[in-house]
């Protein structure tokens, strides 16, 4: 590739073929309020606010989508830059209800962050115009999302990425007399499947989960409640970055200890939960392999994949696994085997997950994984809403002295459960523990590097007892439709594949720190990684807790089953809700 | 014989849709895509969505055999091609079916627009075909190499189909069509040279008023304002003629029509254009136009609108306030 010299506010950089101006100056640290620009979609140029001035021409181009050439010179401060952003940021200020304070996406709110930049500058005046959109009414998509046209600066960011997560789009913009606005479908074959893909994707607050962590907050004060924490293995690689960490750092330690100091009665990992889906999912895949039944098998850890199944493509559902998601098995084990054995009435306890993940929400209120007439889990919060319940307990995690799981029968979990967070771990995590079943000794390499990458879609060939078998690990579903063409014709050219919804895996959950980015997307799954190098057990049925359990109280098959396994179904669409 | 591409070029043909770009460098560009064996796509455009323009109706009514066989002309110059006439509504209830029967037997189709003004413009109208939102597109790359459905495009206004057949049959006298409308006229389409200065069509077409007026020239949104004194000239943009009495015409009014026209039929996609767009009416539905804090508006639409609407939006407001409201 060849090198090529461009010159920003007068300093020479250096830059790569094909790489736009803005590119050079986000890796440069120069602030160009590129609003609508997202690595993962193609350029809009909606916005209008990454113009830079080319030196001596008097004129403005989007930087989004400006080549950088040998010799280009460009001015990113200049006072016509300068007049002409301060307008288009008052424009679009004035179709945002600017509540910040009170915005669940406060500090990741990229208009904010510009209006702030702004405020010194004397052109520039926030409230210049009335509110276009003050009294719009929000939208409540299911348990998990929050949609507020108030705070739609309509650049159709979420409608692109919606229409990549789902068939034809949920969220859409529709045309109005003057203006368009992006609003749900209310049509009967388009629904949301809860990923939070439109929350990533969302320069602004329009877009945010429902926020739950304040129910928490109440119930941590209720001392008639057992408030019962489990964490998802994708937040311990992200939840630093809101307090400073670098993305990627290992924060599992610091997570047990803050949720003691919060006032948390006990703190699990799901990794442990992980661990018990890998002992089941492996059998499942074995039976069928041994079997000859060759169909494919899916891996069932994503409800809003599962969603998308459920509504989209309902003749797939059958090849689901029967096995549940971790922090539902989890769960389920908590409110009986845990109660239990530390005799405790499961009527007092709550259980909260911390996920990284707005389907989660969504996937916690499914009555057909009630087990004794209890929901597994009572309450699931993302890591964002993890972040804010310690900051408003003046909790900053940087500095929390690290501790360790002290339960006694479910307090281990193993490497294999801590990679379920990147996409392509709870395969690798199955083939570890299928591997070992079926040949009784564990496998000489445990990582397929192959499947570390960060592409869309992942394959992998494995001979086991002289059959070749084929897997797949695919995330986004843009993805899996191009997997499910395939899986159309041949159900069997698979033997198993594993999807999460969301880009790069549940690392870059729609409940995950933003911003996200492909680089951000790669630390965080090497966090994992290395988090699983250094774990002293790497397969599932290894963990010392396990074995322990499937000894006894899973010696029972009815309970095994019972909280392990569920049926899923066709689903119409579900409750979009209309909120002042 | 002489080549058809190489006649327009000689001829010096333009583009007849407004923008006046030349139709011998749109031809070639998509000839070059051809010889690399691609499958051509070839558009008549017959928006027509600008106020003050109705000389593609004219042609419609009047010339759809000639019409018809300056696009079979591009169809035999480009191999392995399909021809699709973009209609807007009104045309399309009113003369497809016509067309149709002339055009029976070649690969040409028929598209109804319900799409807005900006669906004009050649990247919005591809998209708009599509089935897509009405966005102009990023360019490059231009609908020459890559249009409707990827392929390579030829986009044309009706009329140069109409000009491109009379170049081959050697009837082309470097005429345009004129759109001449207003206070006190009949609106009427007239045949001229293309070098004629605004006051010979004015005059030639006995149309030039007797009271005090001004003209918007270049079409009833986009055009700029002209005063009598300005018409020794021959004046860029679309060949349309508005003629407004200067002792009649309330100009916020007129602004007001504009904006209303802008507000509704630009594609709403960038800011200055949308919210620019909005906020001018805004101020004029409720009398209060503030002149400074409209010319920062334009700036920015001007120095940041996505496509030509929102950059030229600005140019009648402009005209209008510096000639005549001053």
């Amino acid at each position: 590739m060849s090198q090529i010299s461009i010159s920003i506010n007068g300093r020479k950089y250096q830059a790569d073929e094909g790489e736009t101006v803005l590119q050079v100056a986000q890796r440069e640290d120069i602030y160009i309020p590129a609003l609508c620009y997202h690595c993962d979609l193609l350029p809009h140029e909606s916005c209008r606010l990454c113009m830079v001035e080319i030196e001596g021409e008097g004129k403005l181009k989007a930087s989004c989508t400006l080549k950088a050439f040998d010799g280009l010179r460009v001015l990113t401060d200049s006072e016509l830059v300068n007049r002409v952003l301060a307008v288009n940021l008052e424009l679009l200020f004035a179709q945002h209800e600017g509540k910040c304070e009170a915005c669940a996406r406060k500090d990741s709110c990229k208009l904010r962050q510009a209006v702030i930049k702004f405020s010194n500058k004397e052109k520039f005046v926030a409230d210049k115009y009335s509110d276009r959109k003050k009294d719009k009414l929000k939208y409540q998509f299911g348990p998990s999302i929050m949609f507020d046209p108030a705070k739609c600066i309509n650049c159709e960011n979420c409608a692109t990425m919606c229409a990549k997560q789902t068939k034809g789009g949920f969220i859409r913009p529709r045309e109005s007399k003057y203006n368009f606005e992006v609003s749900p479908s209310l049509a009967n074959d388009h629904d949301c499947i809860y990923c939070g893909q439109c929350i990533v994707h969302c320069p602004t607050g329009a877009l945010s989960e429902v926020e739950d962590y304040p129910e928490v907050q109440k119930l941590l004060k209720d001392s008639t409640k057992k408030v019962v924490f489990q964490f998802a293995p994708a937040i311990r690689s992200s939840i630093g970055e809101l307090f400073g960490l670098p993305p990627g750092e290992i924060a599992t330690g610091k997570i047990f200890s803050s949720l003691k100091r919060i006032g948390a009665y006990k703190v699990f990992d799901t990794s442990f939960g992980a661990d018990v889906t890998i002992m089941e999912e492996s059998e499942e895949l074995i039976n069928k392999i041994v079997s000859g039944e060759n169909e494919v098998m899916f891996s069932s850890c994503c409800p809003a994949w599962v969603k998308y199944l459920e509504f989209y493509e309902k003749g797939f559902v059958k090849y689901l696994t029967s096995v549940r998601s971790p922090h539902i098995i989890l769960g389920g084990l908590i409110k009986t085997h845990w109660a239990k054995h530390n005799n405790i009435n499961p009527k007092d306890i709550v259980v909260v997950s911390i996920m990284p993940c707005t389907a989660k929400k969504f996937e916690a209120k499914r009555r057909e994984l009630r087990v004794n007439g209890f929901n597994p889990v009572d309450i699931v919060i993302t890591n964002r809403e993890f972040a804010k319940l310690l900051k408003e307990a003046n909790i900053n995690l940087a500095d929390v002295e690290p501790s360790e799981s002290n339960d006694d029968i479910m307090g281990s979990f193993t490497g294999a459960g801590e990679i379920f967070g990147a996409s392509g771990g709870v395969l690798e995590a199955a083939i570890r523990t299928a591997y070992f079943k079926t040949t009784g000794k564990s496998l000489e390499h445990f990582e397929f590097k192959a499947i570390h990458e960060l592409n869309g879609i992942k394959e992998l060939e494995l001979k086991v007892n002289n059959q070749k078998l084929r897997f797949a690990a695919v995330s986004g579903i843009e993805n899996v439709k191009i997997v499910l063409d395939k899986l159309k014709s041949d159900p069997t050219y698979y033997s198993c594949v594993e999807v999460m919804a969301c880009p790069g895996g549940c690392v870059a959950g729609g409940g995950q720190p933003l911003p996200i980015d492909d680089e951000i997307r790669k630390m965080r799954s090497k966090g994992l990684y290395k988090a699983d190098r250094e774990n002293r057990y790497r397969e599932s049925h290894a963990n010392p807790d396990v074995v322990e359990l499937y000894k006894g109280f899973f010696e029972s098959d009815r309970m095994r089953h019972r909280i392990c396994h569920t049926k899923f179904a066709a689903k119409n669409k579900g409750v979009i809700k209309r909120i002042k | 014989m002489v080549n058809i591409i190489e006649k327009i070029e000689q001829a010096g043909l333009r583009g007849r849709g407004g923008a006046g770009f030349p139709t011998a460098t749109k031809w070639q560009a998509v000839k070059k895509q051809e010889l690399q064996g691609k499958k051509i796509y070839i558009i008549a455009n017959g928006s027509e969505g600008e106020p003050g323009v109705f000389k593609d109706e004219y042609i419609l009514k009047k010339y759809p055999t000639e019409f018809i066989e300056g696009i079979k002309i591009a169809l035999v110059e480009f191999a392995d091609s399909e021809a699709v006439i973009y209609l807007n509504h009104t045309y399309y209830d009113w003369y497809a079916k016509r067309l149709a029967s002339i055009s029976k037997g070649f690969p040409i189709n028929y598209f109804r627009k319900t799409a807005r003004y900006i669906a004009g413009d050649e990247t919005a109208l591809i998209s708009h075909i599509e089935g897509k939102r009405d966005e102009p597109r990023i360019k490059p790359p231009y609908p020459a190499e890559s249009g409707l459905h990827g392929m390579p495009t030829l986009v044309n206004n009706i009329e140069t189909y109409y000009r491109v057949f009379q170049i081959a049959k050697d009837q082309y006298q470097n005429k345009t069509f004129y759109s001449i409308s207003g206070s006190g006229i009949k609106k009427q389409v007239y045949d001229f040279p293309v070098d004629y200065t605004i006051k010979e069509v004015l005059v030639k077409s006995g149309n030039w008023p007797k009271d005090d007026f001004f003209i918007q020239y270049g079409g009833g949104a986009a055009g700029s304002i002209y005063l009598p004194e300005e018409l020794d000239n021959v004046l860029p943009g679309a060949a349309s003629i508005i003629i407004f009495n200067r002792n009649k015409t309330n100009p916020y009014k007129l602004m007001r029509y504009w904006a209303e026209f802008y507000a509704k039929e630009n594609c709403d996609k960038c800011t200055p254009c949308r919210e620019g767009s909005m906020r001018i009416l805004e101020m004029l539905k409720e009398d209060r136009f503030d002149r400074e804090r409209v010319k920062e508006l334009f700036l920015a639409m001007e120095q940041s609108s996505f496509c030509p609407l929102g950059r030229g939006m600005s140019a009648p407001y402009k005209s209008l306030i510096e000639k005549v409201i001053r």
